[in-house]
């Protein structure tokens, strides 16, 4: 497997696993401490999740990339890969950012507002992840 | 032979934007208005009361619904102008105006570049909420991080009809 | 705005325009009729403001009747 399409495939499942913990704590901390979803205190574990996740992306980065030391492992074609997965990832982020704004102006809890923004664009970097690993196995589509 | 006696007829005619690079320039010009009005009324607000009674809420979901209504009709007219014009002159509009692997090609720089924007100013706006900082701010936030990632798409995509890429 | 092939983003240089006056002075929207693109593609292309895919390249080429070489030229590599 080349070292584009793998990096994409371990990035996904760490931060899949990232985003598994994360909701776990918030609804464990819910359920124990008989609280409402939006009064638990949030920001703890995320930051945590994030922190400790991108670390351990860093990590596994480094790690494969050193297996590639002195190749040349961007192009064109990943070059283009890229593009097309962000491309598909940016409607769900803007999708995102407005689903936000309309939820600050109808007043909501900054938890939901703060949820529903790392959630989305979440989503969104997974589906960009799957239409990369797509183009890397099945070629891109002009 | 040179370049200006290869000229059959039609050739490099300024020749009309497509229908895409035409929905581009709406949108920029649509956006930056709709941005423009809302600064105009929250800022002076924002200056003369304290933060948390500014009431920004109804004229950015007026900014947001304009931009994106008049994006659509916007777009639509202009096709439909453009459309007319091609016919009028006995051209044929999908020739000049239709859609293909260049457009696709654009579209998709425009949206990366605005991907990058945007996410980075999620990023501000979930720091903004955990510092639990009013509602004022982290709305703001995330509408100019809206508003920058809209000026970098209209901008890619321009620089990228206009001078290739 | 014509910009000068100087600020061009690709070193691939066409004959597009001289094959298309052998061939009965074939304007740019025929061109872009026969292999289904906008007029203003094939303006990009002979200006270099626009590489084609692989694709439309040989659509090209077959719009022609002439081998890819014919179409689409590359320079020597340049020691410097």
């Amino acid at each position: 497997m080349e070292f584009s399409q793998r990096h994409t495939l371990v990035g996904t499942a760490i931060s899949v696993t990232t985003m598994a913990t994360y909701v776990a704590i918030v609804v464990v901390r819910a359920l124990t401490d008989d609280l409402p979803l939006a009064g638990v205190a949030w920001q703890g574990p995320m930051l945590w999740c994030v922190g400790v996740g991108g670390a351990v992306y860093a990590a596994a980065y480094a790690v494969m990339r050193s297996r590639h030391r002195g190749e040349r492992v961007t192009d064109e074609r990943t070059d283009r890969i890229e593009t097309q997965a962000e491309f598909a990832a940016s409607g769900l982020t803007s999708l995102g950012v407005l689903a936000a704004l309309v939820m600050l102006a109808l007043d909501a809890d900054p938890f939901w507002v703060a949820n529903t923004l790392l959630i989305v664009t979440w989503l969104g970097s997974l589906v960009g992840a799957g239409v990369a690993i797509e183009a890397y196995r099945e070629g891109l589509d002009r | 032979m040179s370049r200006h006696e290869l000229r059959a007829p039609h050739d490099d005619e300024r020749a009309p934007m497509t229908v895409e690079e035409r929905a581009v320039w709406v949108y920029l010009a649509v956006f930056l208005t709709t941005s423009i009005a809302y600064a105009a009324v929250v800022i002076p607000r924002a200056l003369s009361q304290p933060i948390e009674e500014v009431s920004w809420v109804v004229p950015m979901l007026w900014a947001i619904g304009v931009s994106i209504a008049g994006t659509i009709v916007g777009s639509i007219l202009a096709a439909i102008g453009a459309a007319i014009g091609l016919a009028v002159r006995g051209r044929d509009p999908e020739i000049e105006l239709g859609s293909d692997e260049r457009d696709k090609a654009i579209e998709r720089l425009g949206n990366r570049a605005t991907y990058g924007v945007v996410s980075a100013g999620m990023l501000a706006v979930l720091v903004l909420a955990m510092l639990d900082a009013d509602s004022f701010w982290i709305g703001n936030a995330a509408f100019a991080a809206g508003f920058v990632g809209a000026c970098v798409e209209a901008v890619v995509k321009i620089r990228a009809y206009r001078r290739g890429f | 705005m014509g910009r000068p092939s100087k600020a061009s983003p690709t070193r691939v240089t066409n004959a597009i325009r001289a094959l298309r006056f052998a061939h009965g002075e074939m304007t740019q929207a025929d061109l872009a009729a026969r292999i289904g693109v906008t007029r203003q593609t094939v303006i990009a292309i002979e200006q270099g403001r626009y590489s084609p895919s692989l694709e439309m390249a040989f659509q090209i080429a077959r719009a022609f009747q002439v081998p890819l070489d014919d179409v689409f030229q590359y320079p020597e590599e340049d020691p410097a």
